[in-house]
């Protein structure tokens, strides 16, 4: 196991170093001169001059790399325009909403994907199989900005369970909080079950023809056991494989959902730094995202090759 | 399970390449793959539509009547109109030149680069080793975020969207294409063909290639409706297609605002989206069935 784990973390680097080159290059492609597009028209030659040597624009390019990579290692992104304060803490203020967010409806996509994956497969042909697949055909096809509004029109201006948008802190009570996420996640986690149900089914069609399933079954076990153990297990490890994939989709999609509901977390502060010119925000915000992702699919590796020992033996 | 569809062709059959059987063939995919035929036939309707967008619409897409603002739909408006008075019949349809055509690039540049870098990638190791972690890293971004940092740098506008979007697919592509090439490569047929002392790029283009066009097919099919949702996410929050040309993105943008009162300006502009991705989905998992027996019927 120690082996395997060393030789995922060497492979690991190379995944960082692509993105951490993308967002260094990224800034240097902008067209004109970044610091006068970040302070604007109104901009003294004197202000321009002083954010061109903080953003080190007056170095040669390899020495601002090795700085820029040399101040990432002390955790300093940069500092923020339009907030006046550091990128880092910026990127912390926005970050627990993100969490919540994806937390919640990766819970809900998880529960609700694998249960109707597993009961149009176990149905296969039947009418619930067909009703499952239809749902999930259009639940992957949906935009998710889309879906939000209409979850919008429904619940918060045609019945009004729930409030249009905005977001009510932790610190104004969990449940309080909990309720303005419950229309974001339910249009998110809806969204993913979709996905996670097509793969669940297939997964469980393959499963069912393993041998250890007719051992199983011709050992007499009540067929509500081979389900729940072994079956579902396999599903479950299936699904850890893809969680990358599912996480990537989710992460993408917080972004649209955090703008229609007006949350306050990281992919809202993208679209707005965006529009401000922030570029210290937006590299931030990216490395941020694409470190957590490369840290997460590290996780699921380590932990699918406990669950798994096949793989670490490849 | 059903073996005898498609890939039967390959032997010169007497019978089965007859026009006779042919057409008995067709008959045999038409009834075989009703949704598929069915979400083909809806593709269609909706690019005659869009690009017969002139004679169905009567207002210019852009013609601001301000007298007219928010109007729910009626026989003058059938989808209404938005809150600058605005034809939204006029807009989803010329929204829909827009972002059909940017799907439809996006999938070749997509589909064509990562084919050719694909084969190259599975076919010399070399290659295969510093391309794939670029790619790995590439993937290591959420394909939004990627685009949106993109874009918010380099500026919106429909050459960046492709550009980005193109960046984004390419690796995907490239991963699907190389695994079926590490696959063929190791084909008896590869070797017979090195044997009679054929170049390497002859081999790669003239025996691998076509045997790599079902999975390079399902992907374009895929990679159009993935760059169809992504293009109208991008719009939508402002960083994609400028306001000045609509898009299915776009026109959305302020449909938010006005959720309480006017419903339409999000529900028809959301339908046409929803019902093409739907339809390229449908398309694509038929294609996927039928050029790949071994996955009917999961």
């Amino acid at each position: 196991m120690g082996h395997y784990m060393f030789k995922r973390l060497l492979l690991v680097l190379p995944t960082l170093v692509v993105p951490i080159v993308l967002i260094f290059t990224l800034l240097r492609l902008a067209p004109g001169d970044p610091a006068v597009v970040m302070l604007g028209d109104q901009a003294t030659a004197e202000q321009v001059a002083k954010l061109r040597a903080s953003l080190g624009l007056d170095q040669p390019i390899y020495s601002q790399f090795g700085d820029w990579v040399g101040q990432l290692l002390h955790l300093n992104l940069g500092h923020s325009i339009f907030f006046q304060q550091s990128v880092l803490s910026t990127i912390t203020d926005h970050a627990s909403v993100t969490l919540q967010l994806t937390l919640l409806s990766f819970a809900l996509a998880v529960v609700v994907g694998v249960a109707g994956g597993m009961l149009a497969a176990l149905y296969r042909g039947r009418i619930v199989d067909r009703v499952v697949m239809i749902l999930a055909i259009i639940g992957v096809s949906l935009p998710e900005f889309w879906f939000g509004l209409n979850l919008i029109f429904l619940f918060a201006v045609t019945v009004r369970w729930f409030p249009v948008s905005g977001y009510i802190p932790l610190a104004d009570g969990f449940f309080a909080s909990e309720r303005s996420l419950v229309l974001p996640a339910l249009c998110l986690g809806m969204i993913q079950a979709a996905f996670i149900a097509r793969l669940t089914r297939s997964t469980v069609l393959d499963v069912l023809t393993e041998p250890f399933v007719t051992t199983a079954r011709s050992k007499g076990l009540p067929e509500r056991i081979v389900v729940l153990k072994h079956i579902a297990r396999a599903v479950l490890v299936s699904i850890l494989s893809t969680i990358g994939v599912i996480l990537g989709l989710l992460l993408s999609g917080a972004v649209a959902v955090e703008v229609v509901f007006a949350l306050p977390g990281l992919g809202q502060l993208l679209v707005d730094s965006v529009g401000r010119r922030d570029y210290p925000v937006i590299q931030g915000v990216v490395l941020a995202t694409s470190l957590t992702f490369v840290a997460i699919n590290l996780l699921v590796d380590f932990l699918y090759a406990l669950v798994d020992p096949r793989v670490r033996y490849e | 399970m059903s073996l005898e569809v498609e890939g039967g062709g390959a032997t010169s059959d007497p019978v089965a390449d007859s026009p006779l059987a042919g057409r008995r063939k067709l008959r045999h995919v038409i009834a075989d793959h009703p949704s598929m035929i069915a979400a083909g036939l809806m593709l269609l309707a909706i690019v005659v539509a869009v690009v017969l967008a002139p004679l169905i619409a009567h207002a210019r897409p852009d013609q601001i009547v301000v007298t007219d603002r928010l109007k729910g739909p009626s026989g003058a408006h059938l989808f209404g109109t938005d809150n600058l008075g605005r034809d939204i019949l006029a807009r989803t349809l010329y929204g829909g030149r827009t972002s059909l055509e940017i799907g439809l690039v996006v999938a070749l540049i997509s589909v064509g680069g990562g084919t050719l870098i694909g084969l190259l990638v599975g076919f010399y190791e070399i290659v295969d080793m510093i391309v794939m972690r670029i790619v790995d890293g590439l993937m290591a971004l959420p394909a939004l975020v990627l685009a949106i940092s993109m874009i918010g740098v380099l500026g919106a506008g429909t050459t960046t969207v492709v550009i980005c979007l193109s960046i984004v697919y390419i690796p995907r592509v490239v991963r699907v294409i190389r695994g079926s090439v590490l696959i063929i490569r190791k084909s008896t047929f590869v070797d017979d063909e090195r044997a009679l002392g054929q170049s390497e790029p002859y081999i790669l283009f003239r025996h691998v290639l076509p045997h790599c066009m079902s999975p390079v097919i399902v992907q374009a099919s895929f990679i159009f409706s993935y760059a169809i949702l992504a293009e109208a996410g991008l719009s939508f929050l402002g960083v994609g297609i400028p306001d000045s040309v609509p898009s299915w993105g776009n026109i959305l943008t302020d449909a938010r605002s006005y959720i309480s009162t006017a419903w339409w300006m999000s529900i028809f502009p959301g339908l046409a989206i929803a019902l093409t991705v739907l339809s390229l989905n449908v398309f694509g998992d038929g294609l996927r069935d039928m050029l790949d027996p071994r996955l009917k019927e999961r």
